[in-house]
C-alpha cells in the first residue's frame, strides 16, 4: 500500500508538486525513464531555488513549502499546504490504480509514484545543466523570460538554466 | 553605426534559429484525426457543464506535438476567459495542470513571469488565437448539448 509522505514534510511537499507537474503513464508518450529524468529535474529546481530564493518570489523561504507558496510561482500550489483540489483529485486516482491490485496499470501507477517520492526524500542530487537549473514550463507555453535558457525538454515540460 | 548594426545583424542570424531550434519546433495537428483527442467535443461538453454554461458557446482547439513526441492541445474558451492545456491521456479538462485565467495568469511581458511555471504573457496569448484561429479547429457548442 502506497502512501504518499506527511504533506507538512519537505518530502510530502515536494512529492505531490513532483505528481502534480509530471505527466504520467496515462499519456502515450510516457516512459518509466523519461519520467524520472523529468522529476529528477524538477527536484534540482526546487532545492536550487531553496538555495536562492530571493529571485523567484520567495524571499526568506527556508523550505520545499516556502518554495512552492512564492507568488504566481507553481499553478496550485500558492497557498500550500491547502492546495488545488484539482490536484489533489489528480493524484488520489493515480494512488487508487496504484494501490488497486486488480487494475491492470497498478504496477505502472506504482512505480511511477515510488520513484516521485523516492526523489523527493533523496538527499543528494547533482545539477546536470551547464549552470543553475531554475524553472520548467509546460511545451508550448514560451520560455520564462530572457534571463532564462533553454536546457532541455522531457515528457511535456521545457528546462532552463540561469 | 553602420558596424554595430550588421554585428547585431550577424549575432541574431547565428543565435535566434539556435534558440529556436534547442526550444524545438511545434508541429500542429488535426485533433479530429487523432485517437484520443478526436473525443474533444464530448470532453468540451463535460467541462462547459461543470462551468454551469447554459448558453451556446464557442471554443477553439489547437493540437500542438513537440519535437519529443508530447501531445497536447489548448483550449481556447473565450467567453469564459480560459486558455485550457489538454494533454494526452488527460480526459477531464477541469483536472488539467494549466487551467489558465485571461484574467489573473496573464502578465505584460516575459520579465514579470519571474520563472513561473505556469504565468503566460499576453503576446503568447495573443499568438495562440491567432494560431488557432488559422490552424486550429473551431467547434460551436449549442444549449441543447449542455442539458
Amino acid at each position: 500500500m502506497i502512501a504518499l509522505p506527511d504533506e507538512s514534510s519537505n518530502a510530502g511537499v515536494e512529492t505531490r508538486v513532483l505528481l502534480a507537474e509530471c505527466r504520467g503513464p496515462a499519456a502515450r508518450d510516457y516512459t518509466f525513464a523519461a519520467a524520472t529524468e523529468a522529476m529528477q529535474l524538477m527536484d534540482v529546481i526546487l532545492r536550487n531555488r531553496l538555495k536562492n530564493p530571493g529571485p523567484f518570489l520567495a524571499r526568506g523561504a527556508t523550505d520545499i513549502a516556502g518554495i512552492v507558496r512564492a507568488h504566481g510561482q507553481f499553478a496550485g500550489f500558492e497557498t500550500y499546504p491547502k492546495y488545488s483540489a484539482m490536484i489533489r483529485a489528480n493524484i488520489q486516482d493515480a494512488l487508487n490504480i496504484a494501490n488497486d491490485p486488480k487494475d491492470s496499470r497498478s504496477g505502472t501507477y506504482a512505480e511511477f509514484i515510488n520513484k516521485a517520492i523516492e526523489i523527493a526524500k533523496s538527499v543528494r542530487y547533482t545539477d546536470p545543466s551547464p549552470g543553475t537549473l531554475v524553472a520548467w514550463r509546460t511545451s508550448g507555453s514560451a520560455s520564462p523570460g530572457r534571463a532564462f535558457k533553454f536546457y532541455k525538454k522531457v515528457l511535456g515540460n521545457d528546462f532552463y538554466y540561469q | 553605426m553602420r558596424r554595430a548594426f550588421f554585428s547585431l545583424a550577424l549575432t541574431l542570424l547565428v543565435f535566434v534559429p539556435a534558440i529556436a531550434s534547442c526550444q524545438g519546433h511545434l508541429e500542429t495537428f488535426k485533433i479530429s484525426e487523432d485517437k484520443f483527442f478526436s473525443s474533444y467535443r464530448p470532453v468540451l461538453i463535460d467541462y462547459l457543464r461543470t462551468q454551469h454554461v447554459h448558453a451556446e458557446t464557442k471554443a477553439c482547439i489547437l493540437g500542438e506535438k513537440d519535437s519529443g513526441g508530447a501531445l497536447f492541445a489548448w483550449v481556447i474558451w473565450p467567453a469564459g476567459h480560459r486558455i485550457i492545456l489538454w494533454e494526452d491521456g488527460v480526459t477531464a479538462l477541469e483536472r488539467s495542470r494549466r487551467l489558465l485565467d485571461l484574467n489573473k495568469d496573464v502578465v505584460a511581458t516575459d520579465a514579470d513571469i519571474h520563472g513561473s511555471d505556469y504565468l503566460v504573457t499576453r503576446q503568447w496569448v495573443e499568438d495562440q488565437k491567432d494560431k488557432c484561429s488559422k490552424e486550429g479547429l473551431s467547434v460551436d457548442i449549442k444549449p441543447s448539448e449542455l442539458e
